[in-house]
């Protein structure tokens, strides 16, 4: 027990200062830092309205007084970009942060508690995995009508079977594991084996699991417009801005209309894989123990 | 392989089969070609197409209707006129309540049996049966409606249908239960079904099979059933019997793209296709490597008000004019639409029926502002929420609507939101207790047939007062009556020229455009026809001439 | 082990039951029904307020919902799914060419993902933080951070309008029917779909490799000098396994409707295409009928994951 107090004393700290040690996740997170910043901070890097019209300058290729060109109705990409980030990365973490708690504390009660905690919970999963999203987000869409928050929640609301299933695989494999087992012999309380001892085993996968949580937010948010549910036009997300390339020309003629939110959504994806990855060797109990 | 031969059972194919995929798969998987005289089209693509649909019970998809079985009358290419097809001649009584047809001398049906005026009884007869399943009875009501005895026969209070009757072979009389004096162009979807060969019931009429099952299918039109595939495609192979001549081609196939332009435009492009509807904003980047076909639409778009629920400050007219005029409707047909649309003064589109003295509610955003302040109406209060439906979720139409955003916000009219939903949510809005305020969607309005009186009626197609607005106080009754009486098609042109007049008077709704709509095909066919008619039309389009070079 | 499973069989009526009445009530509280549909404003096509009437009473929209939804229960338990509102054909004949449909393009797209998923993800966590690991991810993280539609639209630019190596979607060419001909045209959507789902198999695997190669007795198999290749294949690949999984076993009803987007864009006749338009036409038969055999799939990919778990490590007991 003492070994074991010894680390529980400053975890962070060490997980910190394992973190700093990996060179790809501190650049991960300074550009993740970048893209917020520039994105929360949109007005100081662009000196256009996201929504202001030009019928002038409709379709315009990147040139120097637009960056990235203009849009069909004229509006500054670069600008449009900048703004969509807020909404999507907001809509993103929102919503993978949602259906990563939900999902740990139901694959937590079902994994350790197991018996008829398991059965209903896992049932619970069958039947939410069972509906197809479209027709509960159609439902929802007809009495909630659009707005972030609703998107929000109905992705994050029906993400969560897997990594509820996730959660409880792993615990299922930890539960009669010799540590565990002796730190139940112990007396300590369920609350601590699983905060303190099942949990970190659990953060590689869950990594894995939020950062594609992340991009199928971003992504799916577009798809929600069609049912009259996403975040509504002219707002631009990164989603919706996009999905402009459906129509052929934009795809092929006018790239620069649709390219630079994918290239956006594509770092800020593989930003938080990388700073996952820092954070899974940083968690890793295998290692803490070791330095010890 | 023929496609007519291609469901050969047994070993037979079994041992083929293998042979050809191991032929295929040391070839690197080379496609067989179709036959020389093959095209493959989407054209059931598009507004005016319909994959699923079968004649008589369909909202669109005349396009493929047509290529199997003639019709009375016909909208002619340009949709200009209604012509004879099948028939050869009318006459009408004095008070237009009887017509009298005579079929063209010789038809015959794709199995060689002579087709006379019993033909045309039993599918009246067929269509009117108080059974009879179809589920979009529209073309029957357009077809048979005015004819006397409908409402008895499709009760099954009556036998047979009273106002039909066969004189001889090639004579038909119909006699009407109001005067018509454009009986004949009410029969251009009247698509004659051959007595000797349907063998299924009225009420079997959306589950039978006969309408796609090659050995059993029978049809008059330049082309017969093939080969079908669910889902997949609709192979038509010619019909020898045809009575313009045999097709020039040996097999039309109508591959189906479940409704996605992009999918079947890259078909277009890929060679795998010869023909497709393509969108308004893909179509000028085609015109050099293909044949594009364009013409009006004839599908109006609005927006529509529900007054149920509508802010009390709508039912003021100049609020309704101040919108107008604050939006710069040409600036939006000509930039963002990319000229493929053009603002209209009224919900009739074709220019040539617009009175000159018609109120055209030019961009003026000084006008709108005194209108709203003559009204007493603060526009930082005015809410407005337009919905429509998702065939009109795409760029051009996102583009319109976020410039009317813009252009509302500049009179101060900030509130504004658009969305897509599905059809039937759309559609369960318009009632005393749906959901919005205003829908922004389209209407077909053919030169003939008298659709304005659908929409703009109180007992029209949406249900008595659905909308909240009397149509009928407010003069609509009497226009709609004057387009059907209409004596001479001057007078007929005349009396749409007067709604469009009323409509603009009156406002119930906003008129926004009308667009073109366009196809694209391989310069490689020859003598290709094709016209983005309401619904498909059907209108005249040769296939018969239609040929690969 | 045998006592799970048919306790687990049996607990699936119940489950697959609640399934059929949500489904139901959700359709209940979607706005509109399918003649709505039919009738919409832009197509009503002269339809008059009697017929629309007509056409709920003969289509039985008019019974009470309890009613409605018991006379299709009474039909499903007789083996009638009825027959389809908008497509004049009897449903399960339907769903049986779709289902069939999907899992061709499904079996493609998943075996070639699980494969080169999992292979990858050992590839690059034996190489962490390599070069190789960090051109790998990017490439697959591409695949997952556009719209699938917009990726079937850029593979069917390249690989067939442009290469013209493949046919630009459709399932088969009109009137030909061969095996060779059929491959053909799954391919590249079997491809797009698998490139989709790569990422996720290669990032779980990856993660729960490097999680599993710092364990001791993978550590203390190497220490006696267990060759490298052999201490990953016997002992950290098989402990590995749990998360990659769960994620097949959550993938494959996922990939059975969630490729709604590719199946539109190859012009593809799958499940995913059938569901989604029978949603938004309301076409209750075929959704009621579709979302019970996607049930099955779930409750039964569930289920092989849970006995899966047992068998790759025999601590796990089921219970």
């Amino acid at each position: 027990m003492a070994m074991t107090e010894v680390t529980i004393d400053s975890p962070a700290r060490v997980a910190w200062r394992r973190f700093r040690q990996h060179r790809i996740a501190m650049v991960a997170l300074a550009v993740l830092g970048v893209i917020v910043i520039l994105c929360a901070f949109a007005p100081f890097f662009s000196g256009y309205d996201p929504l202001g019209l030009n019928m002038a300058a409709i379709r315009q290729p990147p040139s120097a007084e637009h960056w990235l060109g203009t849009d069909t109705l004229g509006r500054d990409v670069w600008t449009r970009t900048l703004y969509g980030g807020r909404v999507s990365l907001v809509i993103g973490l929102a919503a993978a942060f949602l259906s990563t708690i939900i999902g740990i504390v139901l694959g937590v009660i079902s994994g350790y508690f197991g018996k008829w905690a398991d059965m209903v919970v896992m049932r619970a999963t069958d039947v939410v995995m069972a509906f197809p999203p479209i027709i509960i987000m159609l439902t929802v869409a007809a009495f909630t009508g659009p707005g972030l928050v609703n998107v929000i929640f109905i992705i994050g609301g029906l993400r969560w079977p897997p990594t509820a299933r996730l959660v409880r695989g792993q615990i299922l494999q930890l539960r009669d594991q010799d540590f565990v087992t002796a730190a139940r012999t112990l007396g300590l309380t369920n609350a601590i084996i699983i905060t303190r001892h099942m949990l970190p085993h659990v953060v590689a996968p869950l990594v894995a699991n939020i950062t594609f949580a992340v991009s199928l937010a971003i992504l799916t948010e577009a798809g929600l417009s069609f049912l009259g549910l996403g975040v509504p036009l002219p707002t631009p997300t990164w989603g919706n801005m996009m999905e402009a390339a459906r129509d052929l020309r934009i795809m092929r003629e006018e790239p620069w209309m649709w390219i630079p939110p994918a290239i956006f959504t594509l770092i800020t994806v593989l930003c938080i894989n990388f700073v996952g990855d820092g954070l899974r060797d940083a968690f890793d109990p295998q290692q803490l123990i070791g330095e010890k | 392989m023929s496609p007519l031969n291609g469901r050969a059972g047994g070993t037979a194919l079994g041992k083929r089969l293998l042979a050809t995929t191991a032929v295929a798969l040391t070839l690197g998987l080379a496609v067989p070609a179709l036959a020389d005289g093959s095209l493959v089209t989407a054209l059931d693509m598009g507004p005016g197409g319909d994959e699923d649909s079968r004649p008589w019970s369909s909202g669109a998809g005349h396009t493929t209707h047509v290529k199997q079985f003639i019709t009375p009358t016909i909208f002619n290419e340009d949709l200009s006129a209604i012509v004879p097809y099948a028939v050869e001649a009318w006459e009408s009584n004095d008070d237009h309540t009887v017509w009298t047809y005579t079929l063209r001398d010789g038809l015959l049906w794709s199995d060689g049996t002579p087709m006379t005026a019993n033909d045309w009884a039993f599918t009246a007869e067929f269509m009117t049966a108080p059974d009879w399943a179809g589920d979009r009875p529209g073309d029957r009501n357009l077809s048979l409606s005015e004819v006397a005895g409908f409402d008895a026969k499709t009760a099954g209070d009556a036998d047979s249908l009273e106002g039909i009757e066969v004189i001889d072979d090639q004579t038909i009389r119909f006699t009407l239960s109001a005067s018509n004096p454009r009986h004949f162009a009410s029969l251009f979807r009247f698509y004659i079904l051959p007595e000797h060969a349907v063998d299924f019931e009225p009420a079997d009429y959306m589950t039978t099979d006969w309408f796609r099952d090659p050995s059993r299918f029978v049809g008059s039109g330049p082309f017969v059933v093939a080969d079908y595939a669910p889902d997949e495609y609709l192979t038509l192979g010619a019909n020898e019997n045809y009575f313009q001549g045999r097709p020039a081609l040996d097999e039309l196939v109508i591959r189906y793209f479940g409704g996605d332009q992009t999918a079947a435009l890259l078909a277009l492009e890929a060679d795998d296709i010869d023909f497709t509807y393509v969108t308004e904003t893909d179509a000028p980047s085609l015109e050099d490597a293909y044949d594009i076909f364009s013409n009006l639409s004839g599908v109006v778009v609005m927006t529509r008000f529900n007054y149920n629920l509508v802010d009390d400050a709508f039912s003021d007219i100049r609020v309704r004019q101040a919108i107008l005029h604050a939006i710069d409707r040409d600036a939006i047909t000509e930039n963002i639409l990319g000229g493929t649309y053009v603002s209209i003064p009224c919900p009739i589109p074709y220019a040539d029926l617009w009175p000159e003295d018609v109120t055209t509610y030019g961009y003026d955003p000084d006008r709108a502002a005194s209108l709203l302040q003559e009204a007493g109406v603060d526009p930082g209060a005015i809410s407005m929420e337009w919905v429509g439906h998702a065939g009109y979720d795409n760029t051009a139409h996102n583009s319109a609507l976020q410039a009317v955003q813009a252009y509302l916000s500049q009179i101060g009219i900030n509130d504004f939101s658009y969305r897509f939903v599905d059809i039937p949510t759309f559609r369960a809005s318009y009632s005393p207790d749906g959901d919005w305020q205003n829908q922004y969607h389209g209407f077909g309005v053919p030169r003939f047939g008298n659709d304005v009186g659908r929409l703009w009626s109180n007992g029209g197609a949406l249900g008595t007062g659905v909308t909240g607005y009397d149509y009928d106080a407010d003069g609509f009754a009497d226009a709609i009556a004057a387009i059907s009486a209409a004596p001479t098609i001057d007078d007929y042109n005349a009396a749409l020229g007067d709604f469009c007049r009323l409509h603009a008077e009156m406002l119930p709704d906003l008129q926004m455009w009308v667009g073109n709509r366009f196809g694209a095909a391989d310069p490689s066919i020859a003598n290709f026809w094709w016209q983005p008619a309401p619904a498909g039309g059907p209108y005249q389009d040769n296939a018969h001439t239609w040929a690969v070079q | 082990m045998t006592r799970y499973i048919i306790r687990r069989l049996l607990l699936a009526i119940p489950v697959l039951f609640m399934v059929t009445v949500l489904v139901f009530a959700l359709i209940e509280l979607a706005p509109g029904d399918v003649v709505d549909f039919f009738a919409n404003p832009e197509v009503m096509a002269g339809m008059s307020e009697a017929d629309l009437e007509a056409l709920r009473e003969r289509l039985g929209l008019n019974d009470p919902a309890p009613v409605r939804y018991l006379h299709w229960l009474g039909g499903v338990l007789q083996g009638d799914f009825g027959y389809s509102l908008i497509r004049s054909e009897p449903v399960g004949e339907l769903l049986l060419r779709r289902f069939g449909n999907s899992m061709m393009i499904m079996g493609i797209g998943l075996f070639v993902a699980v494969t080169f998923g999992i292979s990858l993800g050992i590839y690059t966590a034996l190489r962490q933080y390599s070069v190789a690991d960090f051109t790998i991810s990017f490439l697959s993280f591409v695949g997952i951070s556009m719209p699938a539609f917009i990726a079937g639209i850029i593979a069917l630019y390249v690989f067939s309008v442009q290469l013209g190596w493949f046919p630009a979607g459709g399932m088969r060419s009109p009137g030909v029917h061969t095996l060779g001909d059929l491959l053909h045209h799954l391919i590249l959507p079997a491809l797009v779909l698998s490139i989709i789902h790569m990422a996720t198999f290669m990032r779980y695997t990856r993660f729960s490799m490097l999680d599993v190669l710092k364990q001791e007795y993978v550590v203390t198999a190497t220490a006696k000098g267990m060759p490298r290749r052999i201490v990953v294949m016997r002992h950290a690949f098989r402990n590995g396994l749990i998360p990659v999984v769960t994620m097949i076993g959550y993938s494959i009803p996922e990939l059975v409707v969630g490729a709604v987007f590719l199946e539109t864009i190859f012009s593809f006749p799958g499940m995913g295409k059938l569901y989604f338009d029978s949603v938004i036409s309301r076409d209750f038969p075929v959704i009621m009928a579709a979302n019970l055999v996607i049930a099955v799939f779930v409750l039964a990919a569930n289920l092989i994951t849970d006995v899966a778990y047992a068998a790759i490590d025999p601590r796990i007991r089921l219970e």
